[in-house]
């Protein structure tokens, strides 16, 4: 039983787990595949993953009846479904049980929430390539981009009450998503929540993996000396997260639990982590005093481990500081890198460890942009059930400045970045002074998210696929790259997420940015609401608007 | 293309694709250092763009670049490079 210590935050019971990746279409299939790969040992062998162009899903058998019925034509919800049926079944909770708890849905993502790439694999620059040949756009695909935000699906699908929101925090999306779960439980916003992570393999982070020089055609081999970058996989991990009231009275049992989180910015580049660690640090170190779980009694850590000589060589370097002589646990030859899938089926993995092991696993993610998540998971252990105690907060709304900042970091951004930094630095001007960076935190909520930026990418492939498209728009195709430039521009080091939904995407930002002061992980957050109506996307979605707002969510 | 032109291209697409504020092909002297500090600081990221702007724009194979070898020194290295594979003629 993971030894846990009083002054943390409520350990939060996992009543279901589901998923599927190349380790497997369940979690025993996955289980049993990383038993192979580490054996006792933890030795990192090389598995073969199916890659890229290789197959995954096996033919999805669904028991909760509402998810029976014919899915979006898209490959991302032909993961999904299986590892949301998968982890429901594990949890006992029906349809009807659901509709009597406050249920959230929090999911983390990258192509799920991109309107070109949304549908099926390849099917959507075709889509793209017929706009551009007639000047016509398919209104049907863009109302199924639409209806097909991962979260607001589940939500709807599923009939639950609770807020619906996905997380588009590139590589730590699905650590995000179960970070953001265990606040909207802990502040009393909901008695479950199904969190996780679902990417599908597209072309576009293929192409751009590839441009960036970090993409390994052998197999990953994560912190090996010898390691030449990444491999792309595909799936999803999904996670019942319930609060221990609500366990009790189901009457069920707990898989595992999550013990605690951390979260934490760089403030340092777009893409590459900072070497110094200083941010993942913080995370870790958060994590651990959320969990009550001294360092020392950590007994495995599952790490990020891309196998990129940059994101392996920071992990190292802050282990050996921090936890030197702890066992890794990395997954990534097993599943190849899902993206915004990964964080959550790894923590799948980190249960199936801490149950194992009988002990307290660290899960860590290093996201684009130098986000920082880390989760400790364990075997389900003491419950500590106590609610946060309510804080008084204020919303400002900030008048924003029209001065771009000169500095040289944000040279490269994009308009939808420009805006957003644009904003962030307007609020940064009125925090109360002394505010400490690692105690601002920083919210971006978008519909469509840098869609300018996205089509000109896509536009690159379409142009010529033979040729590698620009590593710098790429860069700019990820949801969280404003986030990334509005932290280094305002120097904000805090709990940084980027939300995406169609419907009260702010209103969500704002609930979060509560929680996060509740919690004590911020004095202040930066809520920036951006969109912006750019052709193509404005051609397929016509009620696509210009916005930019900003706000200073402060405790008082 | 003469090496006048190849230079003043090299200059305008890193200009352009980079974003690097205030420049123009004039100011940039052909033996500035492109990388680290005194010269235009550009970084890794920056890097990489520019190894997939002499594969599109001028066709270069860029698989024997390795780390150190040099060709990212100054906008003359550049020029040596592309010209050394003798496709100053692609389209641009």
């Amino acid at each position: 039983m993971p030894q846990v210590e009083p002054d943390g935050g409520a350990v939060l019971p996992i009543t279901g787990m589901g998923q599927l990746s190349a380790a497997g279409g369940t979690v025993a299939e996955a289980n049993a595949c990383l038993e192979a790969l580490h054996g006792d040992g933890m030795r990192a062998t090389p598995y073969p993953v199916r890659g890229f162009f290789g197959k995954t899903a096996t033919k999805p058998v669904f028991t909760v009846p509402s998810l029976r019925e014919e899915l979006p034509d898209a490959r991302l919800f032909e993961l999904l479904v299986p590892a949301l049926d998968e982890a429901l079944r594990d949890s006992g909770l029906s349809a009807s049980g659901l509709s009597r708890l406050r249920t959230g849905v929090c999911l983390g993502t990258t192509s799920g929430c991109q309107f070109n790439v949304l549908t099926n694999r390849f099917e959507a620059i075709p889509a793209y390539r017929h706009y551009r040949e007639t000047g016509t756009a398919d209104r049907s695909s863009a109302q199924r981009y639409l209806d097909s935000n991962p979260a607001e699906w589940v939500r709807a699908k599923l009939h639950t009450t609770g807020p619906a929101v996905c997380v588009t925090d590139a590589c730590s999306s699905g650590a995000d998503a179960i970070g953001i779960a265990a606040e909207w439980l802990r502040n009393d916003v909901c008695d479950a929540v199904i969190c996780g992570g679902v990417d599908a393999l597209n072309p576009l982070p293929y192409a751009g993996f590839s441009s960036l020089g970090v993409y390994s055609d052998n197999p990953c081999k994560p912190f090996a000396p010898d390691r030449d970058g990444l491999n792309l996989g595909e799936g999803a991990g999904i996670l019942v997260l319930e609060t221990e009231r609500s366990r009790r009275a189901r009457g069920v049992t707990a898989r595992g639990a999550l013990l605690g989180y951390g979260m934490s910015a760089d403030a340092y580049h777009l893409t590459a982590p900072d070497p110094s660690g200083e941010g993942l640090r913080r995370a870790i170190e958060t994590a651990a005093k959320d969990a009550g779980v001294p360092l020392p009694s950590v007994t495995e850590i599952n790490p990020h481990g891309t196998a990129t000589l940059d994101n392996d060589a920071v992990e190292s370097a802050v282990f050996a500081s921090l936890l030197a002589g702890v066992p890794l646990f990395p997954t990534k030859a097993a599943t190849g890198h899902t993206l915004g899938a990964a964080g959550a089926i790894e923590a799948v993995f980190s249960v199936l460890r801490g149950i194992r092991t009988n002990g307290s696993v660290l899960s860590t993610s290093l996201a684009f942009g130098g986000q920082n998540t880390a989760l400790m998971l364990g075997a389900a252990g003491n419950a500590v059930s106590a609610l946060n105690t309510p804080v008084v907060t204020r919303t400002r709304r900030i008048e924003i400045q029209d001065t771009f900042p000169t500095g040289r970091k944000a040279r490269r951004a994009d308009r939808f970045s420009r805006n957003t930094v644009l904003a962030a630095k307007s609020a940064s001007g009125a925090l109360p002074s002394g505010t400490s960076p690692e105690r601002i935190g920083l919210l971006v909520a978008t519909k469509h998210g840098p869609h300018a930026s996205t089509f000109a990418f896509a536009e690159e492939l379409v142009d010529a696929p033979g040729l590698p498209p620009s590593p710098l728009l790429f860069s700019h195709t990820v949801h969280n790259a404003a986030a990334a430039y509005a932290a280094m521009e305002t120097g904000a080091k805090g709990p940084s997420c980027t939300l995406t939904a169609f419907h009260g995407v702010t209103e969500e930002a704002f609930r979060l940015a509560r929680c996060w002061i509740a919690s004590d992980r911020a004095d202040a957050v930066i809520v920036v609401s951006v969109e912006e109506r750019r052709t193509p996307l404005f051609s397929f979605v016509p009620d696509l608007e210009d916005v930019l707002d900003c706000f200073l969510v402060l405790r008082i | 293309m003469t090496r006048n032109e190849l230079k003043t291209k090299l200059k305008t697409l890193l200009i352009e694709r980079l974003s690097i504020e205030g420049a123009t092909p004039e100011s940039i002297d052909d033996d500035v250092p492109l990388f680290g500090d005194g010269g235009l600081e550009l970084d890794s990221l920056d890097a990489v763009e520019i190894i997939v702007i002499l594969q599109r724009q001028f066709g270069c194979d860029v698989k024997q670049i390795k780390k150190g070898s040099g060709i990212f020194a100054s906008i003359n290295a550049l020029a040596d490079f592309v010209e050394a594979q003798g496709k100053t003629d692609a389209a641009g």
